[in-house]
């Protein structure tokens, strides 16, 4: 397998997770009772502020726009959402960690960060995750391991994920073989906007589903590795489909998105992922210059519609958000995106 | 057939087998074998090979009797054994002092 310098993942890789699912002892899993529910948050709290400064969240004193904005964001899960009554979380500043209370887990820690850093993100969590420990009787068992509400997530408790950008895989159907053979080594990969190959954005998430029998490093070792191999088969995908021959027809694609996103008065969600993906492969391959392809990953997030909508500062109808869009879009890749 | 129900939180296994999920900790201890046989099927390993969690085996003791003497109390009371409930209430404040102390509640 080919060793791939960093620089070989930028663009391919934009987000790395890990997420470790823990229970307590004397607890149910899925907690429906508010005072145990308070009970569990004072002692997580207790735990979490030796490790660093964390805001509390009671999900049931959130508004629907805040809600569905962290969703947006990864710092909340929609099942901690569900269960709104009894759900809460605690989120340090920069918003890579959060802890959550009364998910389908009594608890779910995650670390989410930029780019290619698996290890780095669990190492953080991890910490975290001792401090817990030492001061709650965290459900376990010495052949099952951490012992979660389904057994699909029993062992380890952690699922790494890998979000990656793949258009030259995505639109050349290779993808799929790839899939399969991925799925072959207990991993999966699955669309991040909308289903299978047909992701839009071209985002997938890569990530493992056996958590028993393997350490946590093996696993992370597994998703890293085949992430690897995946940026290697998207870098050749990418090489005959948009470069050589094609590569007039790529810096057309990418000036006309650009053209769009800096001209458009009405933009949806859709249309700005679609054009900005165009932008984004661009750059990817060479032809077009942009302060960094983090910050145009970073304007993803910001634009959908929940953060969006909270930017601006209220609820907005579908016709004002891509109204608002449109403006703040226009503006941000004047900025972002030189050499068109 | 018999239908083998966890102490705790009183899940069914018929209810495991038909939603797929488990209630609490005990009830892999009251399903152990059938749980074992469905980790095997979905996860094909059956032992854990990674860390474990850092609570000292001592703490881990006291609060399992803490649980214990709890649940013991709500059965005295159940059971309208009033003196015995006073005689647990005396020694769950000793012990939640204890607790406290050690910066486990």
């Amino acid at each position: 397998m080919a060793i791939l310098s960093p620089d070989s993942y930028r663009g391919n890789v934009v987000t790395s997770r890990i997420r470790l699912a823990r229970n307590v002892e004397g607890f149910p899993f899925k907690i429906r009772d508010e005072r145990l529910a308070r009970e569990l948050v004072k002692k997580v709290n207790r735990a979490l502020v030796k490790c660093d400064t964390f805001n509390l969240y009671y999900m049931s004193n959130l508004k629907p726009l805040e809600l569905e904005a962290m969703k947006e964001r990864n710092i909340i899960s929609p099942s901690l959402i569900e269960n709104r009554a009894c759900g809460s979380a605690l989120v340090n500043q920069d918003e890579s960690v959060s802890v959550m209370v009364c998910e389908e887990d009594a608890i779910r820690e995650q670390c989410f960060v930029k780019g290619f850093h698996l290890t780095d993100a669990y190492k953080r969590i991890d910490r975290i995750d001792d401090e817990l420990s030492k001061n709650i009787d965290i459900a376990f068992d010495k052949d099952f391991g951490y012992l979660t509400a389904c057994p699909t997530n029993v062992g380890t408790g952690m699922r790494a994920s890998v979000m990656m950008f793949l258009p030259a895989l995505s639109e050349s159907g290779k993808l799929n073989e790839l899939i399969d053979e991925v799925e072959k080594l207990g991993l999966t990969v699955r669309g991040v906007y909308g289903e299978g190959s047909d992701a839009e954005g071209y985002m997938y998430q890569i990530s493992n589903q056996i958590t028993l029998g393997y350490s946590e490093y093996d696993i992370i070792n597994a998703v890293e590795s085949t992430v690897v191999s995946i940026c290697e088969a998207e870098r050749e995908e990418s090489a005959r489909l948009y470069k050589g021959k094609n590569q007039i027809r790529t810096l057309d694609r990418a000036s006309k998105a650009y053209g769009i996103l800096t001209n458009a008065v009405l933009l949806t969600y859709e249309e700005f992922l679609r054009h900005v993906s165009s932008i984004k492969l661009g750059a990817v391959a060479g032809y077009l210059e942009t302060e960094s392809i983090e910050s145009i990953d970073d304007l993803i997030f910001r634009m959908r519609p929940a953060n969006l909508c909270y930017e601006y500062g209220k609820a907005l109808s579908a016709t004002d958000r891509s109204l608002y869009r449109a403006k703040v879009v226009g503006q941000k890749i004047k900025k972002l995106v030189k050499g068109v | 057939m018999y239908d083998k129900i966890c102490p705790v939180c009183g899940m069914r296994l018929s209810q495991f087998y038909k939603i797929g999920t488990l209630g609490c900790p005990d009830c892999y201890r009251a399903f152990k074998q059938e749980a074992g046989l469905a980790i095997r099927k979905i996860q094909h390993a059956t032992k854990h090979k990674g860390k474990t969690p850092k609570l000292s085996s001592s703490d881990k003791e006291l609060l399992a009797t803490y649980r214990a003497l709890l649940a013991e109390k709500e059965q005295a009371g159940l059971d309208g054994k009033f003196t015995r409930m006073a005689e647990l209430s005396s020694q769950i404040a000793e012990l939640v002092a204890v607790l406290k102390e050690r910066g486990l509640m």
